[in-house]
């Protein structure tokens, strides 16, 4: 292991205890650990940012004349005049601009990726069992969001099997999303013992 | 080949499918990607026969941008978090599949009879849960057990 790689392996190593010490109690420890990351990373995406604004932008408009940059070099500059109370206006032209270009570039795509493609695969399934229960379960679904009618008699009914299979598909969500935290726990402590085996190698022990 | 970080989310996703060569213009080291030879002829998304997505969030502004815009086949490797947000897409046709979080990659593994880090981690994943199994019975017996019978007549 080169000099860097022994750092990086206790610099980790030493974070990770730092953070599990939360197990104990918020500790100073681990409000040094968090601090750490949020800086390092703040830094981190600071530095790439600006390097991909040098590469792509800076370079190309300065040295190799691609005037048109300058457009969104002035928008971006024009970003920080809300800071000041009598030039806060002016800002909101660039962020409408950026606004209305996401919004327009997200639209694209997202009325055929998540409305007509999952409509159509809703009233086309694969098979009858699972079209019959998609359908069924997507107009329960649909109807307990139906507030202009007052959820009594079959129309209720209705819309307690929408309550269920909505909690269900959340249940199932949230069961995803603790498998997700427990295999960062195990990743972690698995980092331990390699991080151990390591020192035990590098000690002669091994 | 790692073109690094280029930032914008969605609109650095719809500018890379739109012109590969110009949006990546160079890689980590500084080569241009015009002179690197698995990069040829690789203009727009239109050129890729197969997208191969690692996420550790939504993939949905992938399947907006490149598989709806340019019919992209895609494959999507995501967190266990994300699956059930991806299944309806992998119904609908629009993902090929996907590799759901350490269990998809251990059972690639498997399949491709190469075993590493994600059956290890499985296998660790497996007693995790077979704790909380134990944990949510044992409380669950305590929480009852403990609760209390009748109310007192007012």
């Amino acid at each position: 292991m080169t000099p860097a790689e022994i750092f990086g392996l206790y610099a980790a190593l030493g974070l990770t205890l730092l953070i599990w010490s939360y197990l104990y109690k918020d500790t100073i420890f681990f409000r040094f650990a968090e601090y750490t990351y949020l800086g390092v990373a703040a830094g981190h995406l600071f530095v790439m940012t600006a390097i991909r604004l040098r590469d792509s932008v800076l370079i190309p408009l300065i040295f190799k004349s691609q005037y048109a940059l300058a457009i969104p070099v002035v928008a971006g500059i024009i970003l920080y005049t809300r800071y000041a109370k009598r030039t806060e206006w002016i800002s909101r032209l660039p962020v409408a601009i950026l606004i209305g270009v996401g919004t327009g570039l997200a639209t694209r795509g997202l009325i055929d990726a998540q409305f007509v493609r999952q409509i159509l695969a809703t009233i086309t399934p694969r098979n009858p069992v699972d079209g019959t229960l998609i359908a069924v379960f997507t107009c329960c679904a649909l109807a307990y969001f139906f507030f202009t009618r007052q959820q009594a008699g079959m129309f209720g009914k209705l819309t307690r099997v929408g309550r269920a299979i909505i909690l269900v598909a959340m249940g199932a969500t949230f069961g995803s999303l603790a498998t997700t935290r427990l295999t960062f726990g195990v990743m972690r402590m698995r980092f331990l013992v390699d991080a151990i085996v390591q020192t035990l190698r590098l000690l002669g022990l091994m | 080949m790692n073109l690094g970080y280029i930032p914008g989310l969605e609109t650095a996703m719809a500018a890379f499918a739109k012109d590969v060569q110009g949006t990546g213009a160079a890689d980590m080291y500084g080569t241009p990607v015009s002179k690197l030879p698995v990069m040829s002829g690789l203009m727009t998304a239109k050129d890729f026969s197969l997208i191969i997505y690692n996420t550790g969030v939504d993939a949905g502004a992938m399947i907006r941008q490149y598989v709806s815009v340019y019919g992209n086949k895609m494959v999507v490797t995501a967190g266990m978090g994300w699956v059930t947000g991806l299944a309806p897409y992998v119904d609908s046709g629009q993902l090929a599949g996907i590799v759901p979080g350490v269990i998809g990659g251990a059972e690639y593994e498997l399949l491709m009879k190469s075993p590493g880090a994600g059956l290890g981690i499985t296998d660790g994943l497996t007693l995790g849960f077979l704790l909380l199994a134990i944990l949510a019975v044992v409380g669950n017996v305590t929480h009852y057990s403990k609760r209390p019978t009748g109310g007192v007549k007012s």
